[in-house]
């Protein structure tokens, strides 16, 4: 079995405070740590190789300017017990849509073939969901979204589940090769240990370029019809938060109250 | 110089920042009320390699290298500041590192790789009730009969003595075993704490909950020679090797702890107000969060240095003994006190709130009071090093 994940390294925001430039984020003084969805693709990824054995390669696209901080956040998939990673980096990877990156992705992929791809369902700095999605139907595979387990099956087909609202749970069949996309419940990843780690920052990257994929610039700009225009900080809002007042009794049954009127508790 | 962590530093800090995070920080008052630390805790901090950090592979540890050890050590104390699960820690990690160095190899195949693991503790037994500082006068006696020692005598505040007891795993003991010698006659030995022989009885204290001090008396306990560390009648300077990697990371447990309570003082301060405005804006408060931030960045690099030297002594390097007996005494001798100073101004921006259990600053008020008090080494004796290594033993008191 091989599984490549799709792992995305995303500005640590922790501590920090975000600034603007041009029509994005100022990423120069940014740390960079892996997105926490694909951290729970990547463990699932290396559950399934625990299982039935295979091998498991990383795959990430990221700016070329983040390349430390990739790089590092690659190390971090190597100690937890990724067997490969291939990363993409391009100076321009800022400007593009999720169509550009997605079809980069598909051409990789499909010169390394898999039998899993896993990716997280979100990343939590571009948060548009549709990366994964696009790779499947760029390779024309099947997929499945927002799954929660994911059990292999007999016969090249895998069972995955997904949460749907009100408690309703679907449970899905996708013959191989597939994509799936996983949500943070599906299971709690590892800690890399520190012998392992050490032995990670000695193992090699395999580095693809543009060039070497054979993708021009001029595929680029007629990929890329989805542009970002800019980015602000919302204007500050006035807080809402709500006194309540009254003796400890009828504080509760104003809360109670309230809460069911909002419909976040039910009786 | 290059003041920069590499890449494996790096990432070993944030794996344990991540991990402590998620398993230490929620429970450290638990510790605290329950005086013990979770063996679920010590086992997972024991898979992530941080136990016995520089434990050779070999023998079931990680291979890492001192200044690891002090990064963890850091994160510790930031995590659980009662200092509790950090003593735990640099005992282990500290008297392995010796263990590993100077052990027989019988003793590191047995011992080791249970510390490693978290499955048994290792702790140091020094301290008598007759003196802490002023080893070459104790009284506990080791009689050499055919292949092993017959010892007798009693150590006082010992750390682990439960924890030894419950999980298994004991103290590096150092004993008299030429008193004529006196501090040429001392031998350091491996001591099992449920050998035959041996009685123990937990102290009350006031700080650290999550693990005990004790008192142990032994009575004719057997030692065998492959638990002799190093070698024989050299134990108090194999000691001294010990206490530089042991007070490297309580420096550095106490400039988390440090850390950390600025951490929370500053959130506080940000948000709290007074006279309309918040506290942070006066420069009564701001100035003494400068003047604490400046220090702690000032002991953390100390300590650094003080790791940094020892791992270059460890691999081989010439390395003065001098500068790393200095650079290590001279942060036991700063970190605890700038600790304690830290959590006290913290307190005081906190007002009354600090004075109840609604945060954790008592309980790293208690705990890092170990540190100034006496635990590993009392500040005066690290100022006696600085003298003999600065002016010369001809000036030391005692002489
Ligand atoms: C919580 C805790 C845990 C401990 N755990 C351990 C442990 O696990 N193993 C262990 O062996 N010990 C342990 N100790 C004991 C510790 O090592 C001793 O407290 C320390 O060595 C000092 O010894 P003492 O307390 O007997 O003080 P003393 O040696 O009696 O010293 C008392 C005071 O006199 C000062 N003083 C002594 N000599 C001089 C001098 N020449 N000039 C100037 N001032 C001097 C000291 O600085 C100190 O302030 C622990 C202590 C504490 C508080």
């Amino acid at each position: 079995m091989k599984i490549i994940v799709l792992a995305k390294a995303v500005p640590e925001v922790r501590n920090v405070r975000l600034a603007l430039k041009g029509g994005d984020i100022d990423r120069s003084d940014l740390n960079y740590i892996i997105n926490e969805q694909d951290d729970y693709a990547l463990e699932e990824a290396l559950r399934q190789k625990e299982k039935n054995g295979g091998e498991v390669v990383v795959l990430t696209l990221g700016e070329e300017a983040g390349r430390k901080g990739i790089t590092q956040m690659v190390r971090q998939c190597y100690a937890k017990g990724a067997d490969r990673a291939i990363m993409a980096l391009d100076a321009s990877y800022g400007d593009w849509d999720d169509a550009v990156k997605a079809r980069i992705a598909s051409s990789i992929i499909s010169s390394e073939g898999a039998d899993i791809i896993i990716g997280g369902s979100q990343s939590f700095d571009t948060a548009s969901s549709r990366f994964g999605p696009m790779v499947a139907e760029l390779l024309d595979i099947p997929h499945a979204t927002l799954i929660t387990a994911l059990r292999n099956e007999e016969g090249g087909r895998i069972t995955v589940y997904r949460d749907l609202e009100q408690g309703v749970q679907e449970i899905v069949e996708l013959a191989l090769p597939c994509l799936v996309t996983v949500q943070t419940g599906i299971n709690t990843p590892r800690y890399a240990s520190l012998n392992k780690i050490i032995a990670a920052t000695k193992k090699e990257i395999k580095s693809t370029s543009l060039t070497e994929l054979q993708i021009s610039a001029q595929q680029i700009e007629a990929w890329n019809r989805v542009r970002r225009v800019s980015v602000a900080f919302p204007t500050e809002k006035e807080s809402n938060t709500l006194f309540l007042q009254g003796k400890p009794e009828e504080e509760a049954a104003q809360l109670v109250k309230l809460l069911g009127e909002k419909g976040l508790i039910q009786r | 110089m290059d003041f920069s962590l590499s890449d494996e530093e790096q990432l070993f800090q944030k794996t344990v920042h991540d991990f402590l995070k998620d398993n230490l920080a929620p429970i450290a008052r638990d510790i605290d009320n329950d005086h013990r630390i979770p063996e679920k805790l010590l086992h997972g901090m024991g898979e992530i390699g941080l136990l016995g950090a520089t434990i050779p592979e070999k023998y079931g540890g990680q291979g890492g290298s001192i200044t690891m050890a002090t990064l963890g050590a850091m994160e510790i104390g930031a995590a659980d500041p009662s200092m509790a699960t950090a003593v735990y820690y640099l005992l282990v990690t500290g008297w392995s590192h010796l263990a590993s160095k100077l052990g027989t190899e019988e003793l590191r195949q047995s011992l080791l790789p249970k510390v490693a693991a978290g499955r048994e503790f290792l702790g140091i037994a020094t301290t008598e009730p007759g003196g802490g500082s002023d080893l070459a006068a104790m009284k506990t006696n080791a009689k050499r009969e055919g292949k092993r020692l017959i010892l007798n005598g009693e150590k006082i505040y010992i750390s682990g003595v439960s924890e030894a007891k419950r999980m298994g795993g004991g103290h590096l003991t150092l004993m008299k075993t030429d008193p004529s010698l006196k501090h040429k006659g001392l031998t350091f030995a491996y001591v099992p704490i449920n050998s035959k022989g041996i009685e123990t009885t937990v102290l009350e204290n006031m700080g650290r909950m999550g693990i005990s001090t004790g008192i142990v008396s032994y009575r004719d306990v057997d030692v065998v020679k492959e638990n002799i560390i190093g070698e024989y009648n050299r134990g108090f300077f194999h000691a001294m090797a010990g206490f530089n990697y042991a007070r490297t990371l309580v420096s550095a447990a106490c400039v988390g702890a440090a850390q950390w309570a600025l951490e929370v003082g500053a959130e506080y301060i940000k948000r709290r107000s007074a006279f309309g405005s918040t506290l942070a804006r006066y420069e009564g408060v701001s100035f003494e969060f400068a003047d604490l931030a400046v220090q702690v960045e000032m002991v953390r690099n100390q300590v650094m240095k003080a790791a940094t030297l020892l791992d270059a002594y460890d691999s081989g390097k010439n390395v003065p003994m001098k500068d790393i007996n200095i650079a290590v005494s001279a942060s036991k001798l700063t970190a605890p006190p700038l600790a304690l100073d830290t959590i006290k101004k913290v307190m005081m921006w906190h007002g009354a709130l600090s004075y109840t259990k609604d945060t954790y600053l008592e309980m790293a008020m208690r705990g890092i009071l170990s540190y100034v008090v006496g635990a590993e080494g009392a500040l005066n004796i690290m100022r006696l090093v600085i003298v003999r290594d600065l002016l010369g033993p001809e000036f030391l008191p005692y002489r």
